[in-house]
C-alpha cells in the first residue's frame, strides 16, 4: 500500500516539482522496497523523505522530523483512502503549475501593454504638438461616431457629451420649477446657470477650433438633422430669435422696441459675416486650387495658407461671440420668468426642428424612422441633443400625416345632432379614406402629445375627442366587415397587415404650420429682397 | 503713431484693414449695411505697413486688423463693434457721419 502519499513533502521545501507519473515511479519503487525490506532505494529524489518514509515503516510514533507527526495522523486517518488523497493532491500540484504559468502569461501582457502605452502615449504629445491626425491606435469613442483621431477633438467630445447631460439636468429642473412656484431669485440664479453654461459651450467650441477647425465649422459633434441649420458652426443667431419670440405672449412697448432692434442689428451682424465667409471660402478655395495648403509648397505661400486658417478660426469665434452676444441681450430684455420659459423654448427647438424635418420627408417608413431612431438613440451622450423628447417609440409605430376631420359640425337643415352628423359622414366614407383618416387623427395625436411633452398650449378635451373619433371610424370599419361576413381572426389579421404597411406623413396641423412658416419666409424674404 | 491718428481723423468712420482679411471685409460690409461710408485704409499696401500694425496694438486691438475708429476714437475690434452693434450703441455713435 502506498501510504508513503502523505509523507509527501511539498515541492516548495525542496525545490523541485514532482509530477504525478514521477510519484508513481517513485511509489512503485518503494512498494518493491518494501517486499525487499530495503530501505535504501537508489530511485530517491527527495531525501527528507527517505527519513520519513523509514519513519513510517516502522508505523512507530515519529521520531522526530518536525512534519511526521502530523503527517502520521494524516496517515492513520486516511489510511483507508490513499488513492484518493493522493488524486487529489496531485490535481492540486497540478492546478497550482498552471496557475503560476497563467499568472505569468499575464504579468507578461501587462508588461507589453505598458510598453505600447507608453509609446502611444509619446506619439500622442508629439502629435499634439504638431497639430496631425494620430493613426488608428486609439479607440476614441464607443459609438464610433468620431472618426478623427484628433485628440483636441476627441477630448471636445468627451466634454460634449458632459455638456448635453449637464443641459439636459438644467433644462429638467428649469421645467419643474417652472410648473411649481419659485421666487425671483433663485430661477434668476437658475437662469443665470443656464446661460453660463451655454456660454461655457462656446469656450469649449472655440477651444475645439483651434485644434480643428473644419470640424467645429461642419458642426461634426452634432446629428445630421441638427447640422441642417448649421450657421459657421452652430446655429443662427436671427434664428434664435425666431424660435423665442412666438413664446412671449405680452411684451411690453419697450420690450418690443428692444425686440425689434435687437433683431434687426443681429440680422445685419450676421449678414456682414456672411459675407465674410463666403470671401474667405472663396480664397481658401483658391488656395487649395494652386496646392498651398498641401505639402512641397513654399513657404510665403503655405504662411499665407495659414493666415487663411486661422481667420476661418477667427471666423468660428466671431460666430459664436455673436451668438453669445444675442443670448446676453435677450437675457436684458426680457423678465427672468420670460428667460426661463425661453430657454425651455430654445431646448425644444433643438429637438423639434429636427422632428418636423423628418416629418415632412415623406419617404418609406422603415429608413427614415430608422434613421431618425439612430440618431435619437445615439443620444447616450455624445451627439445628439434630442433631449427631452422621448419620441422614439411612437415615431416607429406610427409616424403619421393626418387631416382632422372637422368634427364640429353645425346641425344642417335637416335638424341632425351633431353626434348623427358626424356618423353619417363617418359611414359616407369608404374604408380606404376612412383608414387614411385614422392615420392622420393618429398623427394629430402624436402631435398632441409633444405638444403637452414641450408644456405648450393645447386643449386637453383634444385627446378624448379624437381618441373617440377614431373608436367611431374604426366600429364603422369593423361593422362593414361583419356585414361582409369576415370573422375575428381574419379580421385581426387584415388590421395587423394594414398597420404593418402604414407609411409615415405629417399630420394637417403640422403640414399646416409648415406651410405657414414657408409662406411667411417666403413673404420675409420678398419684403427684404 | 501720429500718421494712425492723423488718419483715425480724418472721416468721421474709419476702419483699417488688410486686403487679405475677411473679417475687416466683414466689419466693411456691416457698416456699409448701416448706411455709413467708412473711410477703409489697406494697410498692407501702405509702405509703412509694419509701423501702423504696431501703433495700433499699442493702441489696444488684440489684433491689428480690423480697427475700428468712430469720430477719432478708437472702438475696437470686430468683437467690440458687434457687442455695441447688438446693444444698439454703434447706430447712435455713427449717426452724425450717415450720409
Amino acid at each position: 500500500m502506498n501510504s508513503t502519499s502523505t509523507h509527501f513533502v511539498p515541492p516548495r521545501r525542496v525545490g523541485i516539482y514532482e509530477p504525478v507519473h514521477q510519484f508513481g515511479m517513485w511509489g512503485e519503487s518503494f512498494k518493491s522496497n518494501i517486499s525487499n525490506g530495503n530501505m535504501n532505494t537508489p530511485n530517491h529524489i527527495i531525501i527528507p523523505n527517505n527519513q520519513k518514509l523509514d519513519n513510517n515503516l516502522s508505523e512507530d510514533t515519529s521520531h522526530g522530523t518536525a512534519g511526521t507527526p502530523h503527517m502520521f495522523d494524516q496517515e492513520a486517518s486516511t489510511s483507508r483512502h490513499p488513492d484518493k488523497i493522493q488524486r487529489r493532491l496531485a490535481q492540486n500540484r497540478e492546478a497550482a503549475r498552471k496557475s503560476r504559468l497563467r499568472k505569468k502569461a499575464y504579468v507578461q501582457q501587462l508588461e507589453t501593454s505598458r510598453l505600447k502605452l507608453i509609446q502611444l502615449e509619446q506619439e500622442l504629445d508629439r502629435a499634439r504638438q504638431q497639430g496631425f491626425y494620430v493613426g488608428n491606435g486609439i479607440d476614441t469613442n464607443s459609438l464610433g461616431f468620431s472618426e478623427t483621431m484628433n485628440p483636441g477633438i476627441a477630448a471636445f467630445e468627451m466634454e460634449y457629451g458632459h455638456w448635453v447631460e449637464e443641459q439636459n439636468r438644467q433644462i429638467c429642473e428649469l421645467r419643474t420649477v417652472l410648473h411649481g412656484h419659485i421666487n425671483d431669485i433663485e430661477l434668476r440664479l437658475l437662469v443665470e446657470n443656464a446661460m453660463k453654461h451655454y456660454f461655457e459651450l462656446f469656450r469649449m467650441k472655440s477651444s475645439a477650433a483651434k485644434a480643428d477647425v473644419f470640424f467645429v465649422m461642419s458642426g461634426m459633434w452634432r446629428t445630421s438633422a441638427e447640422r441642417f441649420f448649421l450657421w459657421i458652426g452652430g446655429f443662427r443667431p436671427s434664428d434664435l430669435l425666431k424660435v423665442l419670440l412666438p413664446h412671449f405672449d405680452i411684451l411690453t412697448d419697450q420690450q418690443l422696441l428692444d425686440v425689434c432692434n435687437l433683431k434687426q442689428s443681429c440680422q445685419q451682424a450676421e449678414d456682414a459675416l456672411t459675407q465674410g465667409m463666403e470671401k474667405l471660402q472663396h480664397t481658401l478655395a483658391d488656395c487649395v486650387a494652386a496646392g498651398q495648403l498641401g505639402e512641397g509648397s513654399y513657404i510665403p505661400q503655405v504662411n499665407s495658407a495659414m493666415e487663411r486658417l486661422e481667420a476661418l478660426v477667427s471666423f468660428v469665434n466671431q460666430a459664436d461671440h455673436l451668438r453669445h452676444e444675442t443670448l446676453q441681450q435677450m437675457y436684458r430684455i426680457l423678465t427672468t420668468r420670460q428667460a426661463a420659459r425661453g430657454l425651455l423654448a430654445l431646448e425644444l427647438f433643438s429637438s423639434s426642428s429636427a422632428i418636423a424635418t423628418m416629418l415632412s420627408l415623406s419617404i418609406a417608413t422603415p429608413g427614415t424612422a430608422a434613421i431618425f431612431r439612430r440618431g435619437t438613440a445615439s443620444a447616450t451622450s455624445t451627439s445628439s441633443s434630442f433631449h427631452g423628447v422621448r419620441i422614439q417609440q411612437q415615431v416607429s409605430a406610427r409616424v403619421p400625416a393626418a387631416a382632422m376631420i372637422s368634427s364640429s359640425r353645425k346641425p344642417s337643415v335637416v335638424m341632425m345632432s351633431k353626434r348623427e352628423a358626424e356618423l353619417k359622414e363617418i359611414r359616407s366614407k369608404t374604408t380606404e379614406q376612412l383608414q387614411e383618416e385614422v392615420v392622420d387623427l393618429k398623427g394629430e395625436l402624436f402631435m398632441l402629445r409633444l405638444q403637452k411633452s414641450a408644456r405648450n398650449e393645447f386643449k386637453s378635451s383634444d385627446f378624448r375627442r379624437m381618441k373617440k373619433q377614431v373608436a367611431r371610424m374604426l366600429t364603422v370599419k369593423r361593422e362593414r366587415e361583419i356585414k361582409e361576413g369576415i370573422k375575428k381572426r381574419l379580421s385581426r389579421k387584415l388590421d395587423r397587415q394594414w398597420k404593418k404597411s402604414i407609411v409615415p406623413r405629417p399630420p394637417p396641423s403640422l403640414k399646416k404650420l409648415q406651410e405657414e412658416e414657408a409662406a411667411e419666409e417666403a413673404a420675409e424674404a420678398a419684403k427684404s429682397a | 503713431m501720429d500718421k494712425v491718428i492723423r488718419m483715425s481723423s480724418e472721416k468721421g468712420v474709419v476702419i483699417f484693414s488688410k486686403s487679405s482679411c475677411c473679417l475687416s471685409y466683414a466689419v466693411q460690409v456691416l457698416f456699409q449695411d448701416l448706411g455709413v461710408n467708412p473711410k477703409i485704409h489697406e494697410i498692407d499696401k501702405d509702405p509703412e505697413c509694419r509701423e501702423i500694425e504696431k501703433a495700433l496694438m499699442r493702441l489696444g486691438c488684440s489684433k491689428p486688423v480690423p480697427a475700428v475708429f468712430i469720430g477719432g476714437k478708437l472702438v475696437g475690434s470686430t468683437n467690440e463693434v458687434m457687442s455695441m452693434h447688438l446693444s444698439s450703441s454703434l447706430v447712435p455713435l455713427v449717426k452724425p457721419y450717415l450720409c
